[in-house]
């Protein structure tokens, strides 16, 4: 006990002298925070110039058809209306002030009222397959109310019923995501500096002189990491707070079991990763980009249950979709079970058996590079 | 000769950190195939339908309910019952009534299971079944309806995981520049070697252009490797080589000054990468790297049009599929923003070799 204390503050003292390594887990997570918080945490309505070269009844009707439909993600109207004449709507679309350009044909308002079809001309930047499908489909809705006003013989009804418990913001759900990433982060880079200060100092040779076992050694360093990790984490739950309101502080207790054995899985793999390469960057390069790659995949941005195929499989095979998921339980009082593919019992099972592969894999490097050689 | 030493000696120092500048090709391989594996469904959505009747003309509809390059706006499967889905299933569509005439009144009733807790789902089913309605209305109802006549700035629509790798170039550009130039600074600062730049009997541009062109050099090879990858993985090339290439020059010079400047004041090779590594997202998603900047706000547009990232997506998009593009607007300002760097770190790097405190 006594060595493993010591061995502790040690590597307190060297994380304190040089606390560069908690760069990584604040910078990469938060960066990513920002980048979706940029992209999926405020989505703003559309901006549709309407030219009406109809000015008619049915012309306005269809005008606050298109405008005034809500959309679930946000509660804010798909689209906003950019009053603006012929030339202007133009003008604003060639300078990319504008998404999209409606213009309501002259005899548009005859043609309805006479039960023809009315004619509209649609301009939009189809940028890319999605964000086409969005503005075809959010007009859908605008077109779909109009055609429901205007023939009251049309009564087609559609019930909406919520089988979940509660919705959220697309980026609330991903903010827990990125919480995770940071205390993963935070704890592997860790390892690694404190790894390569030793390597640097040319301390780590030491251990080999030792006369004494180097266990309490690597139960130190995962003590540490955690230590780390947690800073990271709570520095991320700052900006988490801030960015959503989900104070993440209250479901600490929680979500501490998957983010121990999740930090665990991890924390090991940098030890194998510290302990078989002798280049630092190598090794922060290296683990970083397994484990940004590993939380995309394990459904950081959408749940899994909407993969098909390898990336369903992969999805499966990864200890952080079945981790995460439990997190999300414990925050939005969801189904723990991942998207109810696998049960809670399941996922758990696949989580302490990659934890116990790579606690064996981490024992293994450790008493090669470090456990005292004999002759 | 001296310019030639340089070039040479930059690009023996690639030995020295080798992780650091495989990062410059790893990093957006690794948003490439991230992105590219989670976009390959397209707007594909599956859904569970059921209908009560057995047989429905509606969801028989709903199998040709496709955007207008051909893909399904939803991936049906059927359900064996009406009852509310599990976790595991995506939303369930139920016939309850079949929309038909009856009595002179086109009627109907469909119940639409939502589960999943997130908003954004609700709004993609919500919105393919409105879509779904509205096709269905036309085909079947006599009534006064729209006929929309689209005009789109691409002939068809961009599959969504070939413009996001078209946009990940320049993320990747833009990485690239900012590693090579930075590291040709730090490096000196962690060999100890800036005291003999400070000696050497040379002007310090020479310094600033020889380095300049190495990491040009590397940019064009961490850029050859990425353009192959992605060609692999979705076919497409370039078909406006001419301004493609030279925007990659000029981009690629605009970043490696940048970079160049922040090794002076930075001098840490693992601080440098770790900000280098969050400008390059916050340049390349702040210039549309998700997505066209009218979707944000006045500052986020704004602060779009001053950041050489947004017209370097801009260009890359036309060099690919053509359409619209400013392209002479965006490579004056590219330009204007290089003269503005060079000029930049050429005074950086003289006051720091020539100052009397370095000395």
């Amino acid at each position: 006990m006594g060595l493993f204390f010591a061995e502790l503050r040690k590597l307190f003292i060297l994380f304190r002298s040089d606390p560069k390594s908690l760069a990584a887990g604040i910078i990469a997570p938060t960066v990513i925070l920002i980048v979706f918080a940029l992209t999926f945490g405020d989505f703003v309505s559309l901006k549709l110039a309407f030219v009406d070269s109809d000015q008619g009844e049915y012309s306005k009707t269809f005008e606050e058809s298109v405008f005034s439909q809500i959309s679930p993600l946000g509660q804010k109207p798909y689209f906003v209306e950019v009053q603006s004449d012929y030339d202007t709507a133009f003008a604003l679309y060639e300078a990319g002030k504008v998404n999209g350009v409606l213009v309501v044909e002259p005899g548009f308002s005859r043609a309805v009222s006479s039960g023809n079809h009315g004619q509209i001309r649609y301009y939009f930047n189809n940028y890319n397959s999605d964000m086409a499908k969005n503005l075809r489909l959010y007009l859908d809705e605008g077109i779909w109310d109009f055609v429901r006003k205007i023939n009251s013989d049309l009564r087609i009804e559609v019930e909406e019923i919520v089988n979940v418990d509660a919705q959220y913001g697309w980026f609330d759900i991903i903010a827990v995501a990125v919480f995770l990433l940071s205390f993963l982060l935070g704890s592997m880079f860790n390892v690694l500096y404190l790894f390569y200060k030793e390597k640097n100092y040319a301390t780590i040779y030491a251990y080999r002189l030792s006369p004494h076992r180097i266990w309490p050694s690597l139960c130190a360093r995962v003590l540490m990491a955690f230590f780390a990790g947690i800073i990271s984490a709570a520095i991320n739950a700052l900006f988490i707070y801030w960015s959503t309101g989900i104070n993440l502080g209250l479901f600490a207790l929680g979500m501490i079991a998957p983010l121990v054995v999740l930090g665990l899985c991890y924390v090991f793999f940098a030890v194998v990763t510290a302990l078989l390469t002798d280049n630092f960057s190598g090794a922060a390069v290296f683990t970083m980009a397994t484990t940004i790659i590993l939380w995309f995949l394990s459904g950081a941005t959408a749940s899994i249950k909407y993969a098909t195929g390898a990336l369903r499989a992969i999805a499966l095979g990864i200890p952080n979709t079945y981790g995460l998921s439990q997190m999300r339980g414990v925050v939005f009082g969801m189904d723990p079970s991942v998207g109810g593919i696998l049960g809670f019992s399941q996922g758990w099972m696949i989580m302490l058996g990659f934890m116990v592969v790579l606690m064996l894999a981490a024992f293994v490097a450790h008493r090669m590079k470090l456990a005292r050689s004999v002759g | 000769m001296r310019l030639r030493g340089i070039f040479v000696k930059e690009l023996l120092c690639i030995k020295e950190n080798v992780a650091f500048n495989v990062v410059t090709i790893i990093s957006p391989l690794l948003f490439l195939f991230a992105f590219s594996l989670m976009l390959s469904g397209g707007i594909s959505l599956p859904v569970q339908v059921f209908s009560d009747d057995g047989t429905s003309v509606f969801l028989e509809d709903l199998l040709t309910y496709n955007a207008p390059d051909g893909s399904p706006y939803l991936l049906l499967t059927e359900a064996s019952s009406a009852v509310p889905p599990s976790n595991a299933d995506s939303d369930l569509i139920v016939v309850k009534e079949e929309p038909r005439l009856r009595e002179g009144v086109f009627s109907g009733k469909i119940q639409h299971y939502l589960n999943d807790a997130n908003e954004n789902m609700t709004k993609n089913f919500r919105n393919r079944l409105s879509g779904a309605m509205l096709q269905f209305s036309a085909k079947h109802f006599e009534g006064s309806n729209i006929q929309v006549s689209e005009h789109t700035v691409y002939d068809g629509d961009i599959a969504w995981d070939t413009g996001f790798g078209v946009s990940v170039f320049v993320f990747a550009l833009v990485l690239s520049g900012l590693l090579f130039g930075l590291f040709s600074i730090t490096g000196e600062w962690e060999n100890r070697t800036m005291k003999l730049l400070r000696l050497a009997p040379c002007r310090p541009g020479t310094v600033v252009v020889g380095k300049l062109c190495a990491g040009l050099f590397k940019c064009f090879v961490s850029m050859a490797i990425y353009l192959c990858i992605f060609f692999l993985i979705s076919g497409h090339f370039p078909v406006q080589m001419f301004a493609f290439f030279s925007l990659f020059l000029i981009l690629s010079a605009i970043f490696v000054c940048l970079g160049m400047i922040i090794g002076i004041y930075v001098q840490s090779t693992l601080t440098g990468f770790l900000l280098s590594l969050a400008l390059s997202l916050m340049f390349w998603v702040g210039g549309g790297g998700f997505g066209p900047l009218s979707y944000f706000g006045e500052v986020a547009n704004f602060l779009g049009s001053l950041n050489p990232a947004t017209y370097g997506i801009d260009i890359v998009r036309w060099c690919y599929f053509e359409g619209a593009g400013k392209l002479v607007f965006g490579f004056t300002f590219l330009f204007a923003s290089f003269l503005a760097l060079f000029f930049a770190i050429n005074a950086s790097y003289t006051r720091l070799v020539r100052s009397e405190e370095g000395r």
